[in-house]
């Protein structure tokens, strides 16, 4: 028998892979006007580990654009976004920057990760192309490792952790006793610590009882979910934290589930959003917790969030999360900075951005002008409990924390005490 | 360290152990066979559980329900994995190992593409068999049934590789395969067909322990690089070429990571890394391996 | 098949008519000469997004993707974790940098390249006794090893890693100016690739051969294998920090992902394609994988898939990749049985795989 050669073999497997799959998918971006666009770099997680949350920044931002658009553009013409997958790496980030400011794109935004902001700040100001951070959080590149050309239109792990601690002290009483289940790296650490400082302003004899550090991408948690269980035993009202986030959240609740680890005791979960809590619902492992992220749809009572959720709803059919709020909160800080410049020079937009006001879903919003961070009105915490629903799941609290309560006066060029 | 500490420390590495040992089984036998260290078994893993996951759903299922589902996803994964031996993987069994490697490894990438073209990048989870969702209580440890069941599930496993291997004349045939695939061919035994059955039963257990993770793991396209490093592990440390060296290897990892946890927590990501370098520097054919992997490459 | 592999055909002994220099010494010089002439142009061209740092990026790649290929490709040695060497050299210069404030850019340079030698002199020396496939794990323990140190410990940044690295002078050189930084890697590369020349056609590179196509009986001939081990070992870890100390003078941070397991794969990879055991392999290798990652990640947010297609169909059909491709093509057109069948030296067969 002769043998099939392997390039046929190849081909047909390759195809038949493909047509079982029902094909590529293609996807440049849109955005064409008759007039010469505005164009904007969007830097999201297309793919990786991290391309849930840029599937949830591309539909945020998507909208803010094509909502700019109907009402004429900006200054006459459309916003066009231009897409790059930063897959979550901070060389990525660099390349893409730099092929950004080739194609005459001067300003960006996206960044999902501390490391790729800190990566691409010293790029961008010698690049003189403006950063918008959406996702990254780390305090430093506001702090300690400040430039001018970094903004961020979304809010720091500094604020997020200190508005949790409050909510959850607000509304589950004054709980003294805490542990952590955090992620065994910076991020992980400087949250639990900003965490644990803002506590001891909260309330009286605040107290650790245990903290665990599972590693990055573990696959599996459970020696640190019984250590931390064991560590817990004796302190039935002890709160716990937990700044895991997407992948490394889902695995530890699921596990953590059987023993009922987090059971009857509040517990915070920082940066989570509801796109993790979706598949967790789906499997009926939700707990009872409050959740950082800042939006909440229902939370906000203005017209710019009206509008948002409607005009969200209307596209994707679902209700908005906070990843599409702050992607398309990044979007209209651009639009509504070139509207106050009146033109589309670098310089002239940076000088509007800095100390700039506008309406954003969460409300009336301002880019201070000394370390470029957003100052929101209020951010929203919400609380969610196991329920009988299609989902799994129900949001049984909201509440909003006013900014200026859980926000640390400016500190370029130096590290913030809360993170001491 | 308190004598509770201990307890759970024990029983959290066995089951950790006997999960890594759920992973790592399939790659152990293929080598056994083979010859080869097929580091596609982690897309088989990742398929595996998506399968099921497609098959069964997120709600719970029975256990009947979700042992069919599981085999369902099993056999789904071998019947793909012996169309890709017999159309691809017998081709370059003669090459170097880096080519094999190499070979298995981006079929990895391939099989991420695909589960991302047909599930999306969401993560997906299932939900523990219904009265699996909690757990019970020994010496005063709390562990979670699914982590006894999976135990189970390995030692049936191991008892039915066993009975395969040497009980039956199918495991007669592999034996003489696994000696000597030149002399078992030069007999008359068919060993493309013997290399495709091990090949496939190897995905199958790959198939098998992706679906038992698939209620404590968030599926994602990059699962099949998650356990991968520490399959690797365990079969080596074990002996590649030998099944009850992959379990006391995975039980002995799983026993260290643990233990570090509770006491050197720091050192805890090391541990299966060390433990991959002290067997291969001073026991190269794994603790109960026979073959030296020296020996395998000129 | 390229200048370097120990192949001597008819043909590379014609010699051109009036020429001290085979028909094919006279190719490979103009395709170097090309090669290079293209790549000094590449900053007055303007066919690419930001082609000087683009091709900054690829020439560090070739270096890397180079040193690998010695262990590899010529010697033998499959290594699976030659990111650790390189992320060494990243580190150094970003420790150095921004930890010690030290902005000698030729101290970083020569310190990057130093660290990344020492510590593949001291896991050479306990792991070089490993042969086959209990070296590649070896390497790839060692390899995962360091990810994981870098990724844990808060001196080294954890996993926002070390920014603020910043290129400075050396003596009248200005290298903060990208296309200046271009031409002062382009200058390193091509040294360092003419030293790889060199070894690889010394009889070092004849000992690396012999120990690749057969340490045993290599040992028998009397020669200290395990010492030649060790010393390409270090080589190459060597020659990977300094490709790394560049690459942090060029992207001017250090992450954890500059030693994960995916920049371990990349350089295998690129030499594969390219054609592993060649010198001009690796070298084609980066450039096309590099242009063909650029180019799929704009299209489709399933690259990865296609790496993978395009890695599985090289091996099965290509073995021995571009320039294997290439010698096979030639011998083909020549109606003959390409020599040693269909397989390329260096992949040698191994029954023994299979008892």
């Amino acid at each position: 028998m002769r043998r099939i050669p392997a390039l046929v073999m190849l081909v047909v497997l390759v195809s038949a892979v493909l047509a079982a799959c029902g094909g590529g998918q293609g996807g440049a971006p849109g955005g064409a006007g008759t007039d010469e666009p505005i164009r904007i770099g969007v830097l999201a997680p297309l793919t990786g580990a991290q391309s849930t949350l840029g599937q949830e920044e591309k539909r945020g931002a998507d909208l803010a654009a094509k909502m700019l658009n109907e009402d004429g553009g900006v200054l006459g013409r459309p916003i066009e976004l231009v897409y790059r997958d930063g897959q979550g790496s901070p060389a990525e980030a660099v390349q893409i920057v730099r092929d950004f400011a080739n194609e005459d794109i001067n300003f960006t935004l996206g960044y999902v990760s501390s490391a790729q902001c800190l990566a691409v700040t010293p790029v961008a100001e010698q690049l003189g192309v403006l950063v918008m951070s959406s996702y990254c959080q780390t305090t430093k590149v506001t702090g300690s490792e400040f430039t001018e050309n970094f903004f961020r239109a979304t809010t720091s792990a500094e604020m997020l952790t200190r508005a949790g601690a409050q909510a959850i002290v607000q509304e589950d009483g004054d709980i003294a006793e805490w542990s952590s289940i955090s992620p065994d790296y910076e991020y992980g650490h400087i949250t639990w610590t900003i965490f644990k400082n803002q506590m001891e302003l909260l309330v009286d004899g605040f107290e650790v009882v245990g903290e665990v550090w599972p590693p990055f991408q573990a696959a599996s948690f459970s020696d640190h979910i019984t250590k931390l269980n064991n560590s817990l035993s004796g302190h039935d009202q002890a709160g716990i934290f937990s700044s895991l986030y997407s992948g490394d959240m889902i695995n530890m609740l699921s596990q953590a589930a059987p023993i009922g680890l987090v059971e009857g005791h509040p517990f915070l979960m920082l940066g989570t959003d509801l796109d993790a809590i979706r598949p967790l619902g789906q499997a009926g492992n939700v707990p009872t917790a409050w959740i950082s992220v800042a939006y909440y749809h229902e939370a906000f009572d203005n017209p710019v969030n009206t509008e948002f959720v409607k005009a969200f709803q209307a596209e994707y059919g679902v209700v908005p999360i906070g990843y599409n709020a702050t992607a398309f909160m990044s979007v209209t800080a651009y639009a509504a900075a070139i509207e106050k410049a009146g033109s589309t020079e670098v310089q002239a937009v940076h000088d509007a951005l800095e100390g700039l006001t506008w309406q954003t879903p969460l409300g009336e919003t301002t880019i201070r002008a000394e370390d470029h961070q957003a100052m929101f009105e209020s951010l929203a915490m919400f609380k969610i409990a196991p329920a009988d629903n299609e989902q799994g799941f129900e949001v049984t609290d909201v509440i909003t924390i006013p900014g200026q309560d859980v926000s640390s006066p400016p500190h370029p060029g130096e590290v913030g005490e809360f993170s001491q | 360290m308190t004598f509770d500490e201990l307890v759970i420390v024990t029983v959290n590495g066995i089951s950790f152990g006997f999960l890594l040992f759920l992973v790592a089984v399939g790659l152990s036998l293929v080598f056994g066979v083979m010859g080869i260290l097929n580091l596609a078994h982690g897309a088989f893993f990742m398929l595996g559980a998506y399968l099921a996951y497609e098959f069964g759903g997120a709600a719970a299922l029975s256990l009947p329900l979700f042992i069919l589902v599981m085999i369902g996803s099993g056999l789904v994964t071998a019947a793909i994995a012996a169309v890709l031996e017999a159309a691809l993987f017998r081709r370059i069994y003669y090459r170097e190992h880096l080519e094999i490697l190499v070979f298995a490894f981006a079929l990895i990438f391939v099989a991420e593409g695909a589960v991302r073209l047909q599930w999306g990048p969401n993560p997906l989870i299932m939900s523990y068999p219904e009265g699996f969702a909690s757990s019970v209580s020994i010496f005063g440890a709390p562990v979670p049934e699914w982590s006894l069941l999976i135990i189970v599930a390995g030692l049936v496993i191991l008892a039915g590789l066993a009975f395969l291997l040497f009980r039956t004349r199918i495991g007669y045939v592999i034996r003489a395969v696994a000696e000597d695939s030149h002399m078992a061919g030069a007999l008359g035994l068919n060993v493309g067909l013997v290399f495709t059955g091990v090949f496939a039963l190897g995905a199958l257990l790959a198939a098998i322990g992706g679906s038992l993770v698939a209620p404590t793991l968030a599926l994602t396209p990059q699962l099949g690089l998650l356990f991968l490093v520490q399959a690797f592990a365990v079969v080596v440390v074990g002996g590649l070429d030998s099944i009850p060296g992959s379990l006391v290897a995975a039980i002995i990892l799983g026993l260290a990571n643990s233990f570090l946890v509770f006491t050197f927590s720091g050192w805890a990501p090391y541990s299966f890394y060390l433990g991959l370098i002290v067997v291969l520097l001073l026991r190269p054919q794994g603790i109960l391996g026979s073959r030296e992997l020296t020996k395998q490459v000129g | 098949m390229a200048v370097g592999t120990e192949a001597v055909t008819p043909t590379a002994k014609r010699r051109v008519r009036g020429l001290p220099l085979s028909l094919r010494q006279v190719a490979t010089l103009a395709g170097v000469l090309i090669l290079v002439g293209f790549l000094a142009l590449v900053p007055t061209l303007n066919f690419t997004q930001d082609n000087v740092f683009f091709w900054n990026e690829i020439l560090i790649f070739v270096l890397f993707a180079s040193s690998l290929n010695l262990l590899i490709g010529y010697t033998g040695m499959v290594s699976f974790g030659h990111a650790a060497y390189y992320g060494a050299g990243v580190y150094a210069v970003g420790v150095m940098v921004s930890k010690w404030g030290q902005d000698m850019m030729l101290v970083g340079l020569l310190f990057g390249t130093a660290v990344g030698g020492l510590l593949a002199l001291v896991v050479g020396a306990l792991i070089v006794r490993a042969a086959g496939l209990a070296f590649a794990i070896l390497t790839l323990a060692f390899g995962q090893l360091a990810f994981t140190f870098v990724y844990q410990r808060n001196y080294l940044g954890g996993e926002n890693g070390l920014a603020g690295i910043l290129r400075g002078t050396i003596g009248p050189l200005d290298l903060g100016p990208l296309n200046n930084y271009y031409y002062f890697t382009l200058v390193i590369v091509f040294i360092a690739m003419m030293g790889i020349w060199l070894v690889v056609n010394s009889p070092l590179g004849l000992a690396m051969k012999s120990i690749r196509e057969d340490a045993g009986r290599t040992q028998f001939l009397g020669m200290r294998v395990r010492l030649y081990k060790l010393a390409v070992f270090t080589l190459a870890g060597t020659l990977a920090g300094l490709a790394g100390s560049l690459r942090a003078y060029h992207n001017l941070f250090a992450t954890p992902e500059e030693l994960g397991l995916i920049r371990s794969a990349e350089p295998i990879i690129m030499s594969i394609i390219g054609g592993m055991g060649t010198f001009f392999g690796p070298v084609l290798g980066a450039i096309g994988y590099m242009w063909l990652e650029n180019w799929l990640q704009a299209y489709t947010s399933t690259w990865i898939m296609w790496i993978g297609i395009l890695l599985v169909a090289v091996i099965l059909v290509f073995p021995g990749g571009l320039l294997g491709g290439l010698s096979r093509l030639r011998q083909v057109l020549r109606s003959r049985r390409p020599r040693g069948g269909w397989r390329l030296p260096w992949q040698k067969l191994h029954s023994d795989s299979m008892d």
